[in-house]
């Protein structure tokens, strides 16, 4: 019989002690994981959809609010903006694609967002691979068809050729647009961006809707291929771009100078928010989940002790039957380590599992798509100093053991 | 020894030395335990194969005697070859690695391994000893083969994967004595081995370690207090002298 053999029996000579020990262990060592893997996950989950959109501009209000509510789904609008305002800047050649949206309603707690038909045209970061594609049916091309996204049509049922109306604010039990009745046309395939949680329909939909075109065009002068921008107004424009770095950065300062518009890049809000809010919090969580981890390395310990203790006897006969000083110490330090290896892996499972079962909430109320089972690297790197303050915590009773008489414990009055 | 050794009961054999290297001699063993001075048998030999019986009170250093020879603990003074060896100049490793693969041990306490089977408990010293000396290292079949031929002849057949708190305490020291001969040790140490047990299993463990040691062809030193028993061995040693000796010592 294994060394190896011989510390895994002994483990479990006493089962309840064991398991109450592992369960702290993977309590401490699973809280960590779970910080730690939502804070990945949802930052690379954020970073994923920052990236897709090289800059927003929209109404003057804070940068974060414009990212967080036109990209994430997440906020309330600032305002509306005059398309005529921005609208030059989207026909610049550094411009690959400038979609405009206009949200304000929604179905379900599902936004309907407005947006012009260049949205299907939106692509990867490779500015190659399309965006969207759809699972079923067609994009928009007449008034009030309306697109789900692959979240949205779940969330709220909906299927190709049913029709839907509207309700004024992006949260449930708002005024209905009963006269606006919007088909499904389409639904798209899951792109594992916030994209997912929203229903789309052309801008112009939203703005009848709204009452934001209602001038007469036969009264008034458009010339030729001249698009007719009076009256019409826009929650945001996302910008693909044909270039980065300092062209980029020279068109959003002129943006900004020369128009006034409120602009940001989402990748550097979803940056700054993460540093400043977020990195903090994980931070608070991370160092509770630590003092969880500490209090389950002194159960290691106090259980190690105990059981040191108490097989005192059996630990003095192996060392009679011929086992060498060491291999007693092995025995109990390959105790401490399978305890510590077994509870971190339970740990590590049910801080995923968690995360697995969580997924769909958080999809769809906080946009976070999280690879529940991926392994994240900072977790390894907790969990090995996990594992090594265990492994400590493991050779203290180990080191007794090492000099101790085999005599004088196995007839102790000797 | 010849021990000449004289006990007043029963009546000793005489001892017959024998001119090639005995498997254990000592010479003026001096002990200190604590306040008290044990001068353990003055001139001590045990041939390969011999049985001999220490009795005497408790206290009087039998143990002593017997952790003495199995390496467990040290002498302050005097000479211990075991096999022509010196355990005293050895290092307690080496004193480790001698007690493994060339001595039995059996305590009147069992001490058995309670989480482990009977034939675990036998196959746990077979591994020690392996380690201790590589040409008593058996394979895993050998080992498995070799413990039940043991529990068969210790009469624990079909027993061997019972855990000791399911056996009875006659019926552990059966498992001991099985184990202590597991890596055919050249001597079987027992101490007190029927000192817990009702005089009927205490017979029967008796004849059984006799039977065993005679037929492994191992050595015996039974420290008992049971006079009746011991006297059934060919040669008694008193271990009272121990004591008194070391008093006038």
């Amino acid at each position: 019989m294994s060394l190896f053999g011989m510390a895994w029996r002994a483990l479990w000579t006493r089962p309840a002690i064991t398991l109450l020990t592992l369960l702290g262990i993977a309590l401490g060592s699973g809280l960590i994981c779970a910080v730690l893997a939502l804070g990945q996950g949802a930052q690379s989950s954020f970073k994923r959809e920052a990236a897709l959109v090289h800059l927003m501009a929209g109404p003057e209000g804070s940068r974060l609010q414009l990212v967080l509510s036109s990209l994430y789904h997440l906020d309330q609008p600032a305002g509306i903006l005059p398309l005529e305002d921005i609208y030059p800047w989207m026909q610049d050649d550094l411009v690959a694609q400038a979609v405009q949206l206009g949200i304000g309603d929604s179905f379900r707690g599902r936004r309907i967002v407005g947006a012009s038909t260049n949205l299907f045209f939106l692509t990867q970061r490779d500015h190659i691979t399309p965006l969207f594609s759809f699972a079923e049916g067609r994009a928009f091309s007449g008034d009030f068809e309306a697109v789900l996204g692959s979240e949205a049509a779940r969330a709220t049922g909906l299927k190709i050729g049913d029709s839907f109306m509207g309700s004024h604010g992006l949260s449930e039990g708002g005024e209905v647009h009963g006269d606006f009745p919007y088909k499904v046309v389409g639904r798209l395939a899951p792109t594992g961006t916030a994209f997912d949680r929203a229903v789309y329909t052309a801008i112009e939909s939203v703005w009848a809707v709204h009452g934001h075109d209602t001038h007469d065009h036969e009264h008034h002068d458009h010339g030729p291929g001249e698009v007719c921008l009076a009256g019409k107004e826009v929650s945001a424009v996302l910008f693909q771009m044909n270039a980065a770095g300092p062209p980029l950065f020279a068109f959003r300062e002129r943006m900004e100078k020369e128009a006034g518009l409120v602009t940001a890049m989402p990748l550097e809000e979803m940056h700054r928010m993460f540093t400043r809010f977020l990195r903090p919090l994980q931070r608070v969580l991370l160092l509770l989940a630590g003092l969880v981890a500490v209090v389950a390395g002194l159960n290691i310990l106090n259980t190690l002790l105990q059981s040191a203790e108490q097989r005192r006897r059996d630990r003095a006969v192996l060392r009679l039957l011929g086992a060498r000083p060491r291999d007693v110490v092995s025995l109990v330090f390959l105790e401490a380590v399978l305890l510590v290896f077994i509870g971190l892996a339970l740990g590590w499972f049910l801080a995923h599992l968690g995360l697995a079962i969580a997924q769909p909430t958080l999809e769809s109320r906080m946009g976070l798509h999280i690879s529940a089972w991926a392994p994240v690297a900072s977790e390894w790197k907790a969990l090995g100093l996990i594992a090594l303050g265990g492994a400590v915590c493991g050779l203290v009773p180990a080191l007794m053991q090492y000099r101790r008489s085999p005599l004088r414990d196995v007839n102790p009055q000797a | 020894m010849t021990t000449d050794s004289v006990t007043s009961h029963p009546p000793l054999e005489p001892v017959k030395s024998k001119p090639t290297h005995p498997l254990i001699q000592s010479q003026s063993l001096k002990l200190q335990l604590g306040p008290e001075v044990k001068l353990l048998p003055p001139d001590f030999g045990l041939q390969a194969g011999e049985q001999v019986a220490i009795t005497g009170p408790s206290g009087c250093g039998k143990s002593s005697f017997l952790h003495l020879l199995s390496g467990l603990l040290t002498p302050d003074q005097g000479s211990l070859h075991f096999q022509g060896e010196e355990l005293t100049s050895l290092s307690a490793a080496a004193r480790d690695r001698l007690r493994a693969s060339r001595m039995g041990l059996v305590h009147q306490s069992l001490h058995l391994l309670g989480h482990f089977s009977a034939e675990e408990n036998i196959r746990i010293a077979m591994r020690f000893g392996g380690q201790a000396d590589a040409t008593r290292r058996l394979s895993k079949a050998e080992q498995r083969d070799r413990a039940k031929d043991l529990l068969d002849r210790v009469g624990l057949s079909g027993m061997a994967h019972k855990r000791p708190a399911h056996l009875s305490i006659g019926e552990q020291q059966r498992v001991a004595v099985a184990r202590a001969l597991a890596n055919r040790p050249a001597v079987l140490l027992a101490d007190e081995p029927t000192g817990s047990l009702d005089p009927a299993t205490a017979r029967d463990v008796f004849d059984l370690i006799r039977e065993q040691c005679e037929s492994e062809a191992c050595a015996l030193i039974l420290v008992s207090h049971d006079l009746a028993l011991a006297s059934e061995l060919p040669k008694q040693i008193d271990a009272r002298e121990f004591v008194q000796r070391g008093a006038r010592a």
